[in-house]
């Protein structure tokens, strides 16, 4: 599965699957389709990015219940479920679930697009923050203990004075240990320290 | 005549007699006779009992007998035999009565030469031959009279029983004839006889009644133009030349139009009557009056089709959102083709083909749009659909057709095994689709409760027994209890939470109108059945 973001559409009608297909492809964007959930679920590799497209009512697996079924395994994928007219209260059970938004059959392309273009986005915004946020973690950890709590009085923003007068050590230790800090955490200023520990 | 040795028995107890009759018999025609003698009469009996002789030279004074007793005991020993009596000098009167008394001559002893003794012999035995000989002729005219007179006799007594039994057969016509008369006044039946031409030879009371018509007034008139309505006149006629070509009794329905001009419909039985020589002579016809009736079945007929009609717009109903759904698709696909249509002949990049095919696809989508209404605006049309032939094989597929986005949905797979060859059938295709079709969905939907890859419904259409179509609907849900078998066709009956109870008993009445059955029973080895038969058509 390639890394370029997805629209992958599960639709268990064939000539709704093709017309996707071709609209999406129209409109730039790379696309898969899937005659059922289980086919999807079966070919998908997480955590390769882009958006689901499911319908609501299929038989076999509804699209309710793939997008719960994602959210067990924490499949960061996010849904956006396609209804019928006239289902409303699915699409709000859907929304509630977590889906990203809903469409209604048949669609406005300018909707639908714009719809999936947002997504996608947020997808990759996402994604971006997550990777940012594990970077961070890793970082982090190669504090010492007593690193992470000068580091703590430093976010809280403590001068160094202070901090050595709370933790009754000499101020010039605690200059050590916050360039030490520093470059554990490839911080080149306090603000990059603060938003790394903010991050993770 | 005579034979050529004369055996002759002589019966004389006197031996100097005897011997003189001997002498006189050798002297005249010597060794030609040959002379047997017996002196008493039983010794001459026991001889001609046991010996045949030409004559009998008899005295009739012997030891033993006497008189004329002797003659004829002689006689009763052998009555063929000729007999002549040798009497005495004073006894000729004697002799003449023993000649009386079947004796054929006398001879007077002692007067008679040899010569007159042999004559008397020859005369007596040619006398006696000719005798018998006429006796015999005489006989035989008489049993041939007496066999003749037996024969007219009897003739004559089997005319007298053949005039007899005519007279009785006459009376007994004759009385029969005004007993069926009064036998078909009784009946309501309409009775008609026709004869060969279609004219009128009888008709009885119920039809006089009916017609407005007496007998004596329409005999010998045209049937159709007296009686039909001018079009039936000739569906009837052909009915008519039908019956009386073939000799096979026949069914048909024709109005009947009486004096006054109104009409009256007849279920006639019409049969023929056989001619002498075996050739059809008359039509009857025997008919019903079923005018009230088919009034009757025919209010009874239209208010199920509004029940059914109502039925039908209820189950649309309750298929709307599957319905909705269904149309919605392909609508969705042709508003994304065009949508893609539009964007690539805008930015340039169109390829031709790829246009082409998605217009091709837009085509398809929206007939299988139009096809979804089609079937849901014939399904529910309200006017009477005549009856028609139809194909029932088509029909369940067409059913599938519809109930298929529910089974879908519902993850019920729907299996047909449909019969290679059927018998035709015409029936009223809307009514039997929607018996079909609440079938199909009852089956269905008695199944949430079993899991998904066992929910099935198998539809089987076979030829029945009796020149009948069946159709089966099975499911694999969780069956009817016994109880419920028969409870499932009254009306209001249900196990669901929605819906009016009326489907299956709607359904009964539909199939019940076309002269057919519905019945529901255990599928094997779990689920349940419910099968209906209908009537084929007549060949």
């Amino acid at each position: 599965m390639q890394s370029e973001p997805t629209v992958y559409v599960v639709d268990d009608d064939e000539p709704i699957r093709d017309s996707l297909r071709m609209l999406l492809r129209s409109a730039g964007l790379p696309v898969e389709t899937f005659a059922s959930a289980q086919q999807f679920l079966a070919a998908y590799t997480p955590p390769a990015p882009g958006c689901l497209l499911v319908d609501v009512r299929m038989p076999g697996m509804s699209g309710l219940e793939l997008q719960e079924l994602l959210a067990a395994r924490k499949i960061a994928l996010p849904v956006i479920i396609i209804t019928g007219h006239g289902h409303v209260a699915m699409a709000v059970r859907a929304m509630k679930a977590g889906a990203a938004d809903f469409v209604e059959k048949p669609f406005d392309d300018e909707l639908l697009l714009e719809c999936i273009r947002r997504t996608l986005a947020r997808d990759a915004d996402t994604r971006r923050r997550q990777s940012r946020s594990s970077e961070s973690t890793q970082r982090l950890a190669a504090l010492t203990p007593r690193e992470r709590e000068i580091m703590e009085h430093l976010v809280a923003g403590k001068s160094n004075k202070a901090i050595a007068a709370d933790l009754g050590i000499s101020a010039r230790t605690v200059e050590v240990h916050r360039a030490r800090i520093m470059e554990k955490l490839e911080a080149k200023s306090l603000a990059d320290v603060v938003r790394i520990a903010l991050s993770s | 005549m005579i034979p050529a040795s004369i055996r002759i028995l002589l019966v004389e107890d006197n031996p100097a007699d005897a011997r003189l009759v001997e002498l006189g018999l050798v002297e005249t025609d010597s060794g030609r006779f040959r002379v047997t003698r017996a002196e008493r009469l039983s010794e001459a009996l026991g001889l001609l009992r046991e010996n045949a002789y030409d004559a009998v030279l008899l005295d009739l004074s012997l030891t033993d007998s006497h008189g004329l007793d002797t003659v004829s005991r002689v006689i009763e020993a052998d009555p063929a035999v000729p007999i002549i009596v040798l009497s005495g000098l004073h006894d000729t009167e004697l002799a003449l009565q023993a000649v009386q008394s079947g004796a054929q001559d006398y001879l007077v002893k002692g007067e008679s030469g040899g010569e007159l003794i042999s004559r008397s012999v020859r005369y007596a035995i040619q006398r006696k031959h000719a005798e018998t000989e006429l006796r015999r002729a005489h006989d035989e005219l008489e049993r041939r009279v007496a066999e003749r007179t037996a024969d007219l006799l009897e003739t004559n007594t089997r005319l007298q029983r053949e005039i007899e039994s005519r007279h009785r057969a006459e009376d007994v016509l004759r009385e029969e004839h005004g007993f069926i008369s009064a036998v078909l006044d009784t009946l309501d039946a309409l009775v008609v006889v026709l004869d060969r031409g279609g004219r009128i030879v009888s008709f009885n009371r119920a039809f006089a009644e009916t017609t407005g018509y007496a007998l004596a007034e329409a005999h010998g008139e045209d049937f159709w133009s007296l009686f039909l309505v001018p079009e039936e006149a000739k569906p009837v006629l052909a009915v008519f030349d039908a019956l009386t070509a073939s000799g096979r009794p026949s069914r048909n329905e024709n109005r009947l139009r009486a004096r006054d001009g109104a009409t009256r419909l007849i279920a006639w039985s019409n049969t023929v009557l056989h001619g002498e020589r075996g050739e059809v002579a008359y039509a009857i016809g025997t008919g019903i009056d079923i005018t009230e009736r088919r009034q009757a079945e025919d209010r009874e007929r239209q208010r199920l089709l509004e029940i059914a009609h109502v039925a039908r717009l209820s189950t649309m109903g309750e298929m709307a959102t599957e319905l909705a759904h269904e149309i919605n698709q392909p609508l969705t696909a042709i508003a994304a083709y065009s949508d893609a249509c539009v964007r690539q002949l805008r930015s340039g990049s169109s390829h031709q083909e790829e246009i082409i095919e998605a217009l091709e696809r837009i085509g398809t989508q929206a007939r299988r749009a139009g096809e979804i209404i089609r079937r849901v605006r014939s399904y529910v049309r309200k006017e009477e659909s005549p009856r028609t032939r139809m194909d029932i094989n088509e029909l369940v597929r067409e059913v599938v057709h519809l109930a298929e986005a529910e089974a879908r949905w519902r993850g019920v797979g729907i299996e047909l095994d449909l019969a290679g060859t059927l018998p035709p059938l015409t029936a009223d295709r809307i009514l039997i689709e929607q018996v079909l079709l609440n079938l199909v969905r009852n089956a269905i939907e008695a199944m949430d409760d079993v899991a998904p890859d066992e929910r099935r419904v198998l539809i089987r259409t076979s030829a029945g027994g009796d020149a009948a179509i069946e159709v089966a609907v099975r499911d694999s849900g969780p069956g009817l209890a016994p109880e419920l078998v028969e409870q499932v066709f009254t009306p209001f009956f249900t196990t669901k939470p929605s819906g009016m109870g009326l489907g299956l008993s709607i359904s009964q009445s539909i199939v019940e109108a076309h002269g057919g059955r519905l019945w529901a029973a255990a599928n094997e080895p779990c689920g349940a059945v419910f099968q209906f038969s209908l009537p084929a058509d007549a060949r």
